[in-house]
């Protein structure tokens, strides 16, 4: 062929042949290149669904200044800390799962933006709507849970103010929300605590327009508070537990996670300060054959994990620690990944 | 009769010399044998599945001599006597000077700004987990001979006025009122049940013996001895706990073995 065709420079990684098919099983291959460098000085927040709690351990033993600042002491065991939301994110916010409760959350921490039906009840017990996994047996009265609350948006505040990058996997599109105020929860009333009342509560399922605009309403957020902020994204590579959209789990789950990638690509190519880490693809890669996933089909193996935050690290000058993903045994129903505290497996519950 | 054997480390000395004080009293009731090492030979003591406690056959020439000079033998048949009585596991003390020091307890007075506001069940639940980790491994429940542990002597209240930085954390916690106090009793219920469901029991430190800070009141401190040589300890030894502390701690232990054994022939009849 005389003619030059745009392709005909490119290197092996734009090809499927020889960047995919062509590529050893298991291996990530240069997926990943990093728009900036995270350093071990790097002060990173870190948010999001379950999967994020990943990306947080693995800078973490990189070295990375992951913030924390609602600590327990380091003598408090791993898995005790972890089952009462401390150790997981950069505060006690417990798995955002959607930009919109993001969004929600940090307005509520800089600009007293009070969501509605901020407790719920569980027979004698309360909980924080917003966050209803982080004290497992509930509390003692709707005081003490505003009382929490008021102590955690501080504790949120702070991470804020010290945050240089700022870490957010995308977990879910579906959501419930207050009709009336169209507050956000983390779970489904009833499923913790809180009680369904569909006069009260609508199911959401948001599109990539509304994803976009929530983070992008983020990211400005954000950069008020640090003009330099930077924005590292990833997909939840984990399927949806249950959908109540209606359509088939698994087509729900491809619709969400098509929409949240899709939004991720045009916030990447829209602003030079957002990045995105396909470990969502390293996971659902054909080139993973299915490994990545546990026999449930929808648990991430520890080997998963340890691929693509390896792909991470390895992107950003770190030497991974796969076996320190590992660690920290926590009591959770079965087919739950081993290190992550997922409430949204609660639901299987209800499946018949 | 009774049958004892008390092991642990050099916070038996205590306890021994205290028996040299009143075993006349209750010799013809109770048979009480010590087994005990200072570190390090302490923690090379080791459980054989036969029951029997001691340094193992490879040990150090050193801890061997030692462990031989303070009893007569390397090693002792545990599942000899009734009851085996260890002192010396971790008393929390420091785990829980810790927790006081970073952490709010919603309820528990005014935040103080110490750190971060918990709840009453996640402290407790930090306690609780912190317990399960302090347990006796599994060898011990297959012992014949029945279980109980003390924890180790908590630190003299002499320890606030120390310039050792190493005692900075508890001499803190012990200064904010009777919270250290409040934690640590809540870690010795705490590690009881946890014995209890693994079929042990726990011998805690008698009140009598503690300072409102919960920490050991000064005068328990005062004037005690090595397991080594009974010689005496410096004065900026907190830590270890004299006869008169030691007698406390037997009497407690005899009471309950006591009231044990009552408990036991009342359901027999």
């Amino acid at each position: 062929m005389d003619q030059a065709s745009p392709y005909s420079d490119l290197p092996a990684r734009a090809f499927w042949r020889t960047g995919v098919a062509a590529r050893a099983p298991l291996d990530p291959g240069d997926l990943y290149r990093p728009r900036f460098r995270l350093g071990k000085g790097t002060r990173v927040m870190t948010a999001g669904s379950c999967f994020a709690q990943h990306v947080g351990a693995a800078l973490r033993d990189a070295g990375v200044q992951v913030i924390d600042t609602e600590t327990v002491p380091k003598v408090v065991a791993d898995a005790a800390a972890r089952r009462y939301g401390y150790r997981l994110y950069s505060a006690r916010y417990g798995n955002i799962y959607t930009a919109r409760h993001l969004l929600q959350l940090l307005r509520e921490a800089t600009e007293d933006h009070a969501p509605a039906l901020p407790v719920w009840q569980r027979g004698e017990r309360f909980f924080d709507a917003q966050r209803p996994a982080v004290e497992p047996d509930g509390l003692a009265s709707a005081d003490e849970v505003m009382a929490h609350r008021r102590a955690h948006l501080g504790c949120v505040t702070r991470a804020l103010r010290q945050a240089e990058v700022f870490v957010f996997t995308f977990g879910l599109t579906e959501a419930w929300e207050h009709r009336e105020s169209g507050t956000v929860y983390p779970t489904a009333p009833g499923t913790i605590a809180g009680a369904y009342d569909p006069d009260i509560f609508g199911f959401r399922n948001f599109n990539v327009g509304e994803v976009l605009a929530d983070f992008q309403a983020v990211r400005e957020l954000l950069r008020r508070i640090n003009p330099q902020m930077r924005f590292l994204l990833t997909v939840s590579p984990v399927p949806l537990t249950a959908t109540a959209s209606g359509a088939h789990v698994e087509a729900a789950t491809s619709y969400s996670k098509a929409t949240l990638r899709a939004a991720c690509g045009v916030l990447y190519d829209t602003f030079e300060d957002v990045d995105y880490v396909p470990s969502y693809e390293v996971i659902t890669s054909l080139n993973s054959r299915g490994a990545y996933f546990d026999a449930n089909q929808r648990s991430v193996t520890p080997q998963g994990v340890a691929a693509a935050m390896g792909m991470f690290l390895g992107a950003h000058g770190f030497a991974a620690r796969p076996a320190a993903l590992s660690e920290a045994p926590v009591a959770l129903p079965e087919g739950q990944p081993s290190d992550a505290i997922c409430e949204d497996l609660l639901l299987e519950a209800f499946a018949s | 009769m009774t049958s004892v054997t008390i092991i642990g480390s050099s916070h038996v000395a205590a306890l021994k010399t205290a028996w040299a004080r009143i075993s006349a009293e209750l010799s013809d009731r109770i048979s009480l044998r010590f087994f005990a090492a200072p570190q390090p030979a302490y923690g090379k003591l080791r459980l054989e599945p036969c029951g029997r406690y001691g340094l193992p056959a490879d040990a150090d020439a050193k801890d061997a001599v030692t462990v031989e000079k303070v009893n007569g033998a390397t090693s002792v048949d545990l599942n000899a006597a009734e009851h085996v009585v260890w002192v010396s596991q971790n008393s929390a003390l420091t785990f829980c000077a810790r927790l006081v020091n970073k952490l709010d307890v919603y309820g528990d007075g005014p935040a103080m700004e110490r750190g971060t506001l918990v709840s009453r069940q996640a402290f407790s639940a930090f306690l609780g987990a912190h317990a399960e980790r302090a347990l006796p491994s599994a060898a011990w429940g297959q012992l014949k001979a029945r279980l109980m542990v003390t924890l180790t002597p908590r630190l003299s209240e002499t320890v606030t006025g120390s310039s050792d930085p190493t005692h900075r954390v508890v001499a803190q916690a012990a200064a904010d009122g009777d919270r250290l106090q409040r934690a640590l009793s809540q870690y010795e219920q705490a590690y009881a049940q946890a014995l209890a469901r693994n079929g042990h029991a726990l011998l805690p430190q008698p009140v009598d013996t503690l300072a409102a800070n919960g920490l050991t009141a000064a005068a328990h401190c005062e004037g005690s001895v090595r397991l080594r040589d009974n010689s005496a300890h410096p004065a900026e030894d907190h830590a270890h706990m004299n006869t008169d502390f030691g007698e406390r701690m037997l009497r407690a232990l005899f009471d309950r073995l006591a009231g044990a054994r009552a408990a036991a022939e009342h359901q027999m009849t």
